[in-house]
Order: C-alpha cells, then structure tokens, then sequence
C-alpha cells in the first residue's frame, strides 16, 4: 500500500512537471514522457484489475523507450506492438510474460542511457540510468517469485526518479535576485 | 551545431539579456543572439508584446532594451525545463 501511494505520488509530479515543461518548450518528447508516467500511476492504481494493469504498464514502458530514443511519432508498427500487448494482457495474463516484457523494454531503456552518457555527460543522467536499471532488476525479482524484495527495489527506482526531478529543478534554479 | 528552435532562440536572447545585466542596444543584442536581423525583428517583437523585454530610453533618446520581471520568471522556467529534459534524456 505504501509502495502504490509513493509510486502514485512520483507518477503525479512528473506528469505535472512535464505538462508545464511541455507548454513552455513545446517539445513533444516531454508530452510523451508525462503520458508514460500517468500511464504507469494509473497502472499501478488499477493494480487489482491484472488484465488493465498489465496493458498499462507495458504501454507506459514502450511510451519512456520511444521517448528515450526520441521517436517524434507514432508508426504504425506502434500500433501493432500495443494490439499485441492488449491481446497478452487479456488472453494471456501469464506473469512470466509480463514481467519479462517489462524486464526487455527496460533493458532497452537502460541500454539508450548508457548510450547517451557516453555523448554527454550529465550527473542526473547517471542517477536516472540507476532508477531505470532499479525498476529492470525489481521486473527480474519478481521473475524469481520474490514480491517483497522486487517491491522494495521498485520503491528505490521510484525514489531516484523523484531524486532527479528534484536534482533537476535545483540546479536550474535562478531567482530574481541574481539579475 | 545544431539548430536552434524558437523556443531556444528565445532562451538565448532573454539569457544575454540577463548576462549583460544592465539596459542593452538592441544591435548588441542581435550580435550576442546570433541572430540576422529580419529574424531578430521579429523575435524582438514576440518578446516586446509578450512583456518579457522593455524598451527603455537612454541618452540622446536611443532605445534600450532590458529584460522584465515577467522576462525574468519566463527564464526561469526556461532553465528548469531544459535541465528537466537534459536529466532524462529526453
């Protein structure tokens, strides 16, 4: 219960956060990155119903790769890989399947990371790869069949997202004062 | 280097703004946003009806141009989202 309100608060401010950034910068990635997160907060609210919970996730996941690796829009190829997601998360709700689909598009996602840290550094960047990988090893943990420690690495991947966005706030703050 | 968006442009002329701190010449500010001019006219007058940029007279009648508190604020945000977006790679 803990874990679902933290995840759900994170979710929020981010959704909240890239909104207002998406309004000043109109770059359709961060438009893209707030679906993904409200995406994942409503999956994790609709925890109980299996069968939406593991379309949400799997289509807020795909949502953070193809922003990641700055998909401007979507193909149709898209389409077709959320159809089968529909058809996995309701005909076949196999938790295997689930969390290994959630384990490969976040291996994905760590993979561009780590690609983009060896362009340009950034020291939130390095902390955002870490969350990624985080939520990745808590997917294989729960592979393994143990909840309680996969949740407890989930809350630390959720708890470095909230880090970076805060990180990220403070060291781009300027007041008035300094003009 | 790649090329900039307007949003961008409007981050680098409020930016050198700020940096030179005091009123500025509008033909400085042209140089310091590199800028050709037909481009910065019409840059300039966004920001001027926006109320981000003032114009401000100085000796012998010249205009002046100074960033304002809405300027000030816009940039602001500006900078914490471009860090935001730099965080997340995105």
């Amino acid at each position: 219960m803990g874990l679902n309100l933290f995840a759900i608060i994170v979710c929020s401010f981010i959704v909240h956060r890239s909104w207002s950034y998406y309004r000043i910068l109109g770059q359709r990635n961060l438009l893209y990155f707030g679906w993904a997160f409200l995406l994942m907060g409503l999956s994790v609210l609709f925890k109980s119903i299996y069968g939406l919970h593991i379309w949400l996730t799997l289509t807020s996941y795909l949502l953070i790769y193809l922003t990641v690796r700055r998909q401007s829009a979507f193909d149709t190829t898209i389409w077709y890989i959320l159809l089968l997601f529909g058809v996995i998360a309701w005909l076949h709700p196999n938790p295997f399947i689930f969390f290994g689909l959630n384990g490969l598009m976040l291996a994905y996602i760590c993979f561009k990371y780590i690609q983009k840290l060896l362009l340009s550094f950034h020291p939130n960047l390095i902390v955002t790869l870490f969350a990624f990988f985080g939520l990745m090893v808590s997917q294989l943990i729960f592979i393994v069949g143990s909840y309680k420690i996969g949740n407890l690495v989930q809350l630390i991947g959720f708890a470095l997202i909230l880090i970076v966005v805060l990180r990220s706030e403070r060291g781009a703050n300027v007041t008035a004062g300094q003009f | 280097m790649s090329r900039r968006d307007s949003s961008e442009i409007i981050g680098d002329i409020l930016i050198a703004l700020r940096d030179f701190g005091t009123t500025m010449k509008p033909t400085w500010l042209m140089y310091r946003s590199r800028l050709s001019y037909p481009l910065f006219k019409s840059y300039l007058s966004k920001l001027l009806n926006s109320g981000l940029v003032e114009t401000v007279e100085g000796k012998r009648k010249r205009t002046y141009l100074k960033i304002t508190d809405k300027g000030i604020d816009f940039l602001n945000h500006y900078l914490q989202s471009k860090e935001f977006e730099r965080s997340f790679g995105l």
